[in-house]
């Protein structure tokens, strides 16, 4: 079984996964790793680092349990802690690039850029910088307003392979991070196609539409909170479409890229 | 996987709960993190730090700030075992060096202690990131110098009332010895209440006729106090006699100096007549009055304990 095999999380709200085979499922790090990713596309960050934890409890050598983990201590705004952990995890995996590109990303949303452009470059420079690398290296370009970021994101879709839809969803989300809405627009709308039960998926989704001045994006907010009922970020960006006049959408309908 | 990752199992128990940030440092953080974005911060980045400070890490830098108090940075880092025994032994120093100070061991374990001191601040920090001998003793220099102010202004603090000095009399009835380390209390100058057989801390710069600037102290020294202001002060055959009485040898012997001389004189009313072994030669009656009347401004202190040597360690009492 490989780690990407068991993605089509059709209760993605933070539920376990269902199993085809009866009976209690083995509760090994790749269940939690699931689980984590389960939650990860709920949105549910917090509860996503936790099952990561456990993911490594059972094996404490589990490159993506660690690079998750990192990766949730930044989508909770954690920068410096997620700084230490992946120094942590590199006594593991020395010098190992996803871990580098991962301090890289949390240096950058720490408004350090020179700092995540030095790591960017260090993890380049390794062999088999893979997607996150580039997705990493994306980030830091498109914070320069540097038109190659959007190249960087291409070249993390070539190189994602099976995690194709995972890469996908976290290029439309650097995508709506950085204003390029019409860009992130098409990656996000592929992955809701794939992951038709992610509320992250749907809220970033909604997210890039309105910004975009398009309706569609009540449905897909409104698509996030049925599948994760009461969640703050969704409800809020909401009501905040709500509040937004004809005009205003008229103005982003025809001149927001 | 990359090629080279260790894949092999850790010997014991991983970590594998990341830190956390406390929920409190959340704000300051976004503070922080948008005076970076605004560039608030941006004109700090622009001042050149200058090769030789840079070499001094803010780390380093409240790394001995910190351990001022020893212990205290590593205590913070949880770090703390790592000095244990360092801190154990600066202790023992610090103490050793309180209780034979005045003499040779009391400064040496000062020294000892200072030194400790020094190395639980460096060790970790700067030492271990520089590896030139010259930059290490240079820095551990400096720190020891600094720790040194500090431990005088911190002594100063603490013990300000103590007046430490030595006898430059011998009283045989107080066993006090010439060159014994007396702790004595400040007292104002001027203070005319000091009582006959008193063994004071004073400005003896009328026997140096001038005061050295380097060393200031050299004319310092505990006298005893024979007569008082408004009385009259004899020597005969090498007895002192205040107002036509004569004064107990053991309480009141005459130094050596003025054994020879039959001496008479009175003691102005803001002035005491001292006795104190004086090196120099040559005093006549009139001379020798002159060097042992001394005016109440220039005592400072009043003895109270001998502290050196230990076998006569103990209080002083001048109410007999």
């Amino acid at each position: 079984m490989n780690r990407f095999s068991s993605l089509e999380f059709e209760d993605a709200g933070g539920k376990r996964p269902r199993k085809s085979t009866p009976g209690e499922p083995v509760r090994d790090a790749m269940y939690f790793y699931r689980e984590a990713m389960g939650c990860y596309l709920a949105g549910d960050f917090e509860q996503a680092l936790r099952s990561y934890s456990r993911a490594l409890e059972r094996n404490s050598v589990f490159l993506e349990a660690w690079a998750g983990q990192i990766r949730m201590l930044i989508e909770l705004g954690e920068y410096p802690e997620a700084v230490i952990w992946a120094d942590k995890a590199m006594e593991a995996f020395p010098n190992h690039p996803e871990l580098i590109a991962a301090k890289a990303a949390a240096c950058l949303r720490d408004a350090k850029p020179e700092k995540a452009m030095g790591f960017s470059d260090f993890s380049i420079s390794q062999e088999n910088a893979g997607p996150w690398v580039w997705l990493a290296r994306a980030e830091v370009l498109m914070e320069r307003k540097s038109r190659i970021g959007q190249e960087c994101l291409s070249k993390a879709l070539l190189e994602a392979g099976e995690a194709v839809n995972l890469i996908r969803l976290e290029a439309g989300r650097i995508d709506v991070r950085y204003g390029h809405y019409s860009a992130a627009l098409e990656l996000l709308e592929k992955t809701v196609r794939v992951w038709p039960k992610s509320a992250l998926a749907w809220y970033e989704l909604g997210r890039c539409q309105a910004h975009l001045g398009f309706s569609e994006a009540k449905a897909a907010l409104e698509e996030a909170l049925r599948l994760r009922p009461n969640w703050r970020p969704a409800a809020a960006e909401l009501d905040r479409l709500k509040r937004t006049g004809p005009l205003k959408r008229a103005w982003r309908r025809f001149f927001a890229r | 996987m990359r090629c080279g990752s260790l894949l092999t199992a850790p010997e014991g128990p991983v970590e594998v709960a990341p830190p956390r940030m406390p929920r409190w440092q959340r704000p300051f953080r976004g503070l922080a993190r948008g005076a970076r974005k605004s560039g608030i911060l941006a004109p700090l980045q622009v001042i050149r730090i200058p090769t030789w400070l840079a070499l001094v890490s803010s780390v380093v830098f409240f790394g001995v700030l910190l351990s001022l108090v020893p212990g205290l940075a590593h205590w913070i880092q949880r770090r703390w075992k790592s000095v244990g025994w360092w801190i154990a032994a600066w202790a023992v120093f610090l103490i050793l060096s309180v209780f034979l100070f005045g003499g040779f061991l009391g400064y040496l374990f000062l020294g000892l202690a200072l030194a400790a001191h020094v190395w639980v601040a460096l060790h970790s920090s700067f030492l271990r990131g520089h590896d030139t001998l010259a930059m290490r003793i240079v820095v551990f220099l400096l720190a020891l110098g600094l720790y040194y102010f500090v431990y005088t202004r911190t002594a100063g603090l603490l013990f300000g009332q103590v007046q430490p000095g030595y006898a430059i009399v011998s009283v045989p009835a107080r066993q006090i010895e010439i060159g014994d380390y007396l702790l004595g209390r400040r007292t104002l100058p001027g203070d005319p209440n000091h009582p006959r057989g008193a063994v004071v801390y004073a400005n003896l710069r009328q026997i140096g006729g001038w005061e050295n600037p380097f060393f200031p102290s050299r004319y310092f020294g505990y006298v005893q106090i024979v007569g008082l202001g408004g009385e009259v002060v004899e020597i005969k055959e090498g007895v002192f006699w205040v107002n036509q009485s004569p004064l107990d040898q053991e309480l009141y012997p005459v130094p050596q100096w003025l054994l020879n001389l039959e001496l008479s004189a009175e003691v102005p009313a803001d002035s005491y007549f001292v006795s104190a072994e004086y090196m120099g030669t040559g005093y006549n009656a009139q001379l020798a009055a002159q060097a042992c009347i001394l005016s109440s401004r220039r005592i400072e202190g009043r003895a109270v304990y001998r502290w050196w040597p230990l076998w006569r360690r103990g209080l002083i009492r001048t109410d007999e």
